[in-house]
């Protein structure tokens, strides 16, 4: 297959430089990265690891961090093990984020890969105006798109007007999209082996809700105003493609789509990592949309953890089990990125 | 798919020396011949032109909306904003400067505001260019020791939300004695992780020949970076360029920690949060939105400028085969 | 293991960091005395009438005060505090102050600081008092109260409602096609009020013993969610409005409870509505409301604590009391000042007639989780996914948790 060979071609070269090629690596490399780094660690591990060292103290976030005393692993107990509102609370958290994450990730990676790849068409007029266009979202503020959003999903919202059926409060409304698919299918009440088995106060009846109707707006929202900023890097990942490999393989006979998938994507592999792991990262900490528009509700389903560091750590006066949440959110970050990363590899 | 004679197509006519060495281009925009496809005739072409470019303009025009919704509504008065806030025309009531004069009142300097957010964000981009250049440089292409730990540290830095690190940035800032100065507001956003992270990335996309050529050619390290990498990674600097201002010159909850103490170092997004009172509900929307265009308007205008930048074949027409 | 190292590299960096604040002349003299007050921006006339009165200290004292508002209050004061580098006077509202004192970072009012505390509504005292303690005197405060349509009252032919069976009939009567009778925020701050006229509460004053599962909170508790049950009530999102003034405002609902910041509101964003204000209606154990208030806190280890009182005595006496209230609707925290501010606006009554009968809206430390989920469950009721019963089980199972 022409296409395949030119790619492999392609591939081999990039990736199979000759170490020590440049002289003095070792050193190089450490010199390069020590300026970035010794200020990585003065302002972000530092904090980081007070942060870590927290989530093992009881501390208000009033007094000085260091006039905090220990609890051993009562945060995260508390979190984890112990019944109660705060692991509940936790679970919902987690619970509303995944799916967050699961829905706004594939979703405005492909929405900016495909609208990079079209404003970076030679052919298109007005390249200009749609990638300022699609960027806009970006850096207008958060208050008019708040404004517009809500003024779309209103009961007497545009959305509902152009969606057929009941009209539907969007924005306060805490059904679960997976539930509301059952019961439209007859399932009305969660059968007894969902409902009596609970994971950290919640039934898997529970767990297993979908993102409220509200959150799923919310998602809309987060895809809309992040694409752009997503498309501007995939923007600049195609310039570095070399047009001649993709000449090579029209030349080949390849058709666009064939392209896409076997030139296009297979060489953008680094950005797209990027920027999927830039999204991961982004919608496990999401806070300003659910801090503007629904402040958690309605009835928690729109509780994420980033939210709940600031509630607990600047209205409900504990800073530690704040600091338990960040410290899980960095694992959980770790873990998804881990295991995108082995995904990508046994792709190739 | 049948393969037919090699064409060329009109949009990489004439423009680049990138095509393959040696086949004959036509210098004008001249339509390839139709193909045998059905779908492929002039008309069809023509209507999914059409059809293509009507969905363009209708998705531009969703995401534009907000921007228009919020120049509009800052010459809106409060009860026709109040009665009807998302239509592009005044109300009752008509056009107003009641917006822009709200910004005008004693507490709010603009002009200081905006010079701190240009001065910071100048010093932070060029700081972070520097910075994530050669640190993404070399995660990207040296092997050296520690060096796959300092990436997993990058990402890792990342993965923490800020709201939890804020109390704990404070008292670093205090222990560094730059609390208020406009260090304090600098120095922190230099380091960038997600600026490595990006131009790492950017790095690792390139290819290496041109690199391997010029160090057989005895450049020095330092040479082949300056001279090489870094003019090929040109789309990679602009993105963090634009990334870098637009994220510096929004950022809220830095200048916010560092400089709590002194009105005189606030920053365009400090300063424009106080226009919204405490109450969260008799809110001025139009003074509020006639801020965010100040903010909003240097933005656009940059990344304007930078996305011309992005014209394919302008990085890798320096790599010619 | 490396985290606490750098604990300890830091604690051992700070305790040279501090010292010596710069007072070494004749304490009583505020020549040139920097001060700060922090605070955050409630609207563009309080903000400058606040820094109009703090200029006027200045002038008569020669001191350098000024006010720093700031956005996001919460983290900007927490990291000031944490990071032992407090603003020398600063809000607090009722509502933290258990925090900040139980964490010991308020200074308690010295004896003799503040001229006549007796003048200042006790109620309000006891918002800023702790385990016996007065922290700090109450800058000004706001009610909650009825809010109705006048000309909606007027075509219905009805009276302002001071019973809980007329509030209900005359939310029946006001309920169209498209206005509902009373929009109310789904919140315990707003439910409470009902709670509070049934003679109980969440909890007991003290916050030691839970008492939401009382016959006389599901008496109450039942009474309002009848009301939404009914569609006689709804909350503003039902009506697509943001918030219950707004509602109000656009002539979605006849009747809301809110409190003085409703007034600048209506006026800004609803001029041609008009409105009347009138006590909340009493329930079967008589009259209830909260009341939201702020006061100035100076810092346990401020730099200059007698100057911070100072000030603090400045603003919040009977002269600057009055002054301060003089052109906004909310209320001087002084009896004295009652009938200056009545006379000048009594179509407001109503709001201040509450402060012979309002609750404090404060808690313990970490009681957030508690009204969290009474909120959640609030919302459920009004949703029409939850009931009274799981609303009372799970708020007073959270209470406990937290009372232990």
């Amino acid at each position: 297959m022409p296409v395949g060979s030119t790619v492999r071609r392609i591939r081999a070269r990039r990736r199979g430089r000759r170490p020590g090629v440049l002289a003095g690596e070792r050193a190089f490399g450490w010199l390069f990265t020590l300026p970035a780094l010794v200020g990585l660690m003065v302002f972000l591990v530092a904090p980081i690891l007070v942060t870590a060292w927290l989530s093992f103290r009881k501390w208000n976030g009033i007094v000085s961090p260091f006039e905090s005393t220990p609890v051993g692993l009562d945060n995260y107990r508390e979190l984890l093990t112990e019944p109660g509102v705060r692991r509940g609370d936790f679970a919902k958290a987690l619970r509303n984020n995944l799916y967050y994450v699961l829905g706004v990730v594939p979703a405005q990676t492909t929405l900016a890969f495909v609208l990079a790849v079209i404003v970076n068409q030679r052919f298109l007029r007005g390249r200009g105006f749609f990638r300022t266009a699609y960027y806009f979202p970006s850096i207008t503020s958060s208050i008019a798109v708040a404004l517009m959003f809500t003024f779309l999903f209103q009961v007497n919202g545009l959305i509902n007007k152009l969606l057929p059926g009941r009209a539907v409060n969007w924005l306060d409304n805490a059904n679960g999209l997976i539930h509301l698919g059952l019961r439209a299918v007859g399932v009305r009440d969660a059968p007894a082996w969902l409902a009596e088995p609970e994971v950290m106060d919640l039934s898997l009846w529970e767990w297993l809700s979908g993102p409220s109707v509200t959150m799923f707006a919310i998602m809309t929202l987060a895809v809309w105003t992040t694409t752009g900023t997503m498309m501007l890097i995939f923007l600049a990942g195609l310039q570095s493609i070399n047009p001649s490999v993709e000449e090579a393989a029209r030349v080949d006979g390849a058709s666009a789509v064939q392209r896409f998938w076997r030139i296009t994507v297979p060489l953008m592999k680094p950005i797209i990592f990027f920027v999927v792991t830039l999204g991961v990262i982004g919608t496990w900490q999401v806070f300003d949309q659910i801090f503007a528009i629904s402040f958690g509700g309605p009835q928690k389903t729109t509780l994420t953890p980033a939210f709940l560091i600031y509630t607990q750590l600047f209205q409900n006066s504990q800073g530690g089990i704040a600091a338990a949440i960040a410290v899980m959110v960095l694992a959980i970050i770790v873990a998804f990125t881990l295991v995108q990363r082995r995904l990508t590899r046994e792709e190739r | 798919m049948a393969v037919n004679a090699p064409t060329v197509s009109p949009e990489r006519t004439g423009e680049t020396g990138a095509a393959p060495a040696g086949r004959a281009r036509p210098p004008v925009r001249s339509r390839p011949p139709a193909r045998a496809r059905p779908g492929d005739s002039p008309v069809w072409r023509r209507i999914r032109r059409t059809v293509g470019y009507l969905v363009l303009v209708g998705f531009a025009l969703i995401f534009i909306y907000p921007f228009v919704l919020s120049v509009v509504t800052s010459f809106k008065s409060l009860p026709d904003i109040a009665a009807d806030p998302v239509t592009p025309w005044a109300g009752p009531r008509g056009w107003t400067l009641d917006g822009i004069r709200g910004l005008q009142r004693g507490s709010i300097r603009i002009p200081l505001w905006l010079l701190n957010s240009v001065v910071v964000t100048v010093c932070v981009v060029l700081g972070r260019l520097v910075l994530c250049s050669l640190a993404g440089y070399a995660l990207a292409r040296m092997r050296f020791f520690g060096r796959t730990a300092v990436f997993a540290l990058v990402v890792a830095v990342l993965a923490v939300p800020a709201i939890v690190l804020a109390i704990p940035r404070f008292i670093i800032m205090k222990e560094l004695g730059i609390l208020n100065t406009y260090a304090g507001l600098i120095l922190p956003l230099m380091f960038d992780a997600f600026g490595i992270f990006l131009m790492k990335q950017f790095f690792e996309q390139l290819p290496a020949e041109l690199e391997e050529a010029a160090a057989i050619d005895g450049a020095s390290t330092v040479q082949v970076f300056w001279r090489v990498m870094l003019p090929i990674a040109a789309p990679g600097l602009i993105a963090l360029t634009i990334l870098s201002t637009q994220g510096t010159w929004n950022e809220f909850l830095h200048p916010l920690i560092a400089a709590p103490g002194d009105p005189d170092l606030r920053t365009l997004p400090v300063g424009l949060a106080l226009l919204r009172g405490a109450f969260g509900e008799a809110q001025p929307w139009n003074t509020i939105l006639a801020g965010a265009m100040i903010t909003t308007v240097p933005m656009a205008v940059i990344f304007f400028v930078f996305q011309r930048y992005f014209v394919q074949g302008v990085a890798a027409s320096a790599l010619k085969d | 293991m490396s985290a606490a190292l750098l604990a300890t590299a830091l604690v051992a960096a700070g305790c040279g960091g501090d010292g010596g604040g710069g007072s070494d002349s004749d304490p009583t003299s505020l020549e040139g005395l920097e001060l700060q007050v922090m605070g955050w921006s409630s609207s563009e006339a309080e903000d400058e009438a606040l820094s109009a009165l703090i200029e006027q200290f200045n002038a008569e004292t020669g001191a350098r005060a000024l006010f720093n508002p700031v956005p996001e209050y919460d983290a900007t004061l927490q990291s000031a505090l944490a990071g032992n580098s407090p603003p020398d006077v600063f809000y607090v509202d009722s509502n933290r102050l258990p925090d900040l004192a139980d964490a010991g970072v308020l200074a308690p009012v010295p004896d003799g600081a503040l001229s006549d505390p007796d003048d200042i509504y006790p109620s309000l005292r006891e918002a800023f008092t702790y385990d016996g303690t007065w922290y700090c005197p109450p800058k000004d405060f706001s009610t909650l109260a009825l809010v109705y349509d006048v000309q909606a009252f007027e075509e219905a032919g009805l009276q302002p409602p001071t019973t809980w069976e007329e509030l209900r009939a005359a939310a029946e009567a006001l309920t169209t096609d498209d206005r509902v009778g009373l929009v109310m925020g789904v919140e315990y701050p707003r439910w409470a009020v009902f709670l509070f006229q049934a003679g109980t509460a969440l909890t007991n004053d003290e916050v030691t013993e839970v008492t939401i599962d009382s016959p006389q909170a599901r008496e109450a508790l039942e009474f309002v969610a009848g009301m939404y049950a009914d569609g006689i009530a709804a909350s503003p999102s039902q009506v697509d409005a943001g918030w219950a003034g707004e509602a109000f405002g656009q002539g979605k609902a006849a009747m809301t409870i809110e409190g003085n910041w409703i007034v600048p509101a209506l006026a800004q964003d609803f001029p041609d509505r008009e409105y009347a204000v009138a006590e909340l209606p009493a329930g079967p154990a008589g009259k209830g409301t909260f009341a939201f208030t702020v006061c100035y806190g100076v810092a346990a280890n401020a730099k200059n604590p007698d100057a911070s009182w100072a000030l603090v005595e400045y603003l919040t006496n009977a002269e600057g009391a009055e002054a301060w209230t003089r052109d906004f609707p909310v209320m001087p925290a002084r009896a004295s000042a009652r009938d200056t501010w009545v006379s000048e606006r009594p179509e407001l009554a109503a709001f201040l007639a509450g402060a012979e009968y309002a609750h404090k809206w404060q808690f313990r430390p970490g009681f957030g989780d508690v009204v969290g989920v009474f909120d959640e469950n609030a919302q459920a009721i009004v949703a029409g996914n939850g009931s009274v019963d799981e609303l009372i089980e799970k708020t007073a199972a959270a209470a406990g948790d937290v009372l232990g």
